[in-house]
Formats: structure tokens, C-alpha cells, sequence
């Protein structure tokens, strides 16, 4: 993680010793945003395919 | 909190907003987390129902689907928590690992006070908070 922060493809905020990250930036870099889920989860109750979840959150958390 | 007329805390489980929605979602519901006694902070509800909302909007679930898991969410087997010390416990956590935001930190916070472990889907958050509290995905459960 400090790599990508001094080569500046994480944005941080340095606060004495810490550096501060957004959540959001590091998921973008990090990817597979989710852990692997049981067959029943991966249908929705309609039958539809299982939207993205966890990129749900995130981008509602960003957009506040 | 009264402890002592709760169940023992190694059967109780934190669950965050990405695996009650999930859950809520899909076909089968909530049935598969039946086994443990299920909290959360109150911040779970309030993400889930909007996020909920905001999938319908953006059209990426139908009316009908986000109709069934709202009415999931308000009967889910869920009991909301908020113990003292929660907030700054998140804030805590937060600095520990170098967030902005305390929305994940307060659900690792709940877990590190009760003692007991995170459910998440969330593969960040399991990532990064497993240095704080035991995290663990539906796979593990």
C-alpha cells in the first residue's frame, strides 16, 4: 500500500505517522470486491442476477 | 447491555449492510444465517434500506425485487445494538487502519466489543479488518 502511495495511484493524506486512505480508492485498486457466496445468494428472489452489492455501498457512501 | 440474559457471546454474529442485502435479495432469504444470533449497528439498516432504494432507482433490481427485500429487511432476525463506547471504538479502528470513514470501522467495532466475529461479503473489509477482529465471508460460516 505504501508503494502505490508514493508512486501516487493511491491518493493519501498524511497525518504525522499515518496516512489517511478513502476506503473507496483503495477498493478500485484492489478489486474482486467480494467474497464468494453460497449458490442460493447468487439468484435473487425473481430470478434477476445478484447486482453488485458491495459496489452498491461503496458508491452510495461516496456520493453522501 | 445485559449481558447475562443474552446468549453466550461466541454464538452471536455481526452482520454488515453487503451481506444482509445480499441475503435479502436472494432466493432463499436469511434461512442460511439461522444458526447464530444476528446484530448489527443501527448504520446496517439505514444502508441497506438505502441502498435498497437506490438499486430500484438506478433500475438495477425491478419494483417487485425490491419490494420482497425491503419487507425482509424490516422482519429480518436482526437485533440492533449500539453499545456504549461504539462511535469512538469505530473512530478508533479507523485511525488504526488509516480510514476516512468510520462506516466499516463501526461494524468491526460492534464485533471487537461483543467479543465475537464480522460476517461480511465485502472482501476489502475482511482484508483490512482482520487485523482488528475475527472477519469472516459466508463461505467460512
Amino acid at each position: 500500500m505504501r508503494r502505490w502511495i508514493r508512486s501516487g495511484r493511491l491518493k493519501a493524506t498524511r497525518i504525522g505517522t499515518q496516512h489517511m486512505i478513502d476506503e473507496d480508492d483503495l477498493a478500485h485498486l484492489t478489486g474482486d470486491a467480494t467474497l464468494p457466496i453460497p449458490a442460493p445468494w447468487q439468484r435473487t428472489a425473481t430470478g434477476e442476477r445478484m447486482p453488485d452489492v458491495v459496489d452498491a455501498i461503496r458508491s452510495s457512501r461516496a456520493s453522501r | 447491555m445485559r449481558f447475562g440474559l443474552r446468549a453466550p457471546l461466541a454464538d452471536v454474529l455481526v452482520v454488515d449492510a453487503a451481506v444482509v442485502i445480499t441475503a435479502c435479495l436472494s432466493e432463499t432469504g436469511l434461512k442460511a444465517l439461522g444458526r447464530e444470533e444476528l446484530v448489527a449497528p443501527h448504520l446496517m439498516w439505514s444502508e441497506a434500506s438505502s441502498v435498497l432504494h437506490e438499486l430500484r432507482w438506478r433500475k438495477e433490481i425491478s419494483g417487485e425485487l425490491a419490494n420482497i427485500a425491503l419487507k425482509r429487511l424490516s422482519v429480518a432476525a436482526v437485533s440492533p445494538r449500539r453499545p456504549k463506547g461504539l462511535i469512538e471504538e469505530a473512530w478508533r479502528i479507523a485511525d488504526r487502519l488509516g480510514w476516512a470513514k468510520t462506516y466499516d470501522a463501526e461494524y468491526l467495532a460492534l464485533a471487537r466489543i461483543l467479543k465475537c466475529r464480522l460476517l461480511t461479503t465485502d472482501a476489502k473489509l475482511k482484508a483490512g479488518g482482520s487485523s482488528v477482529v475475527g472477519v469472516i465471508g459466508p463461505a467460512e460460516l
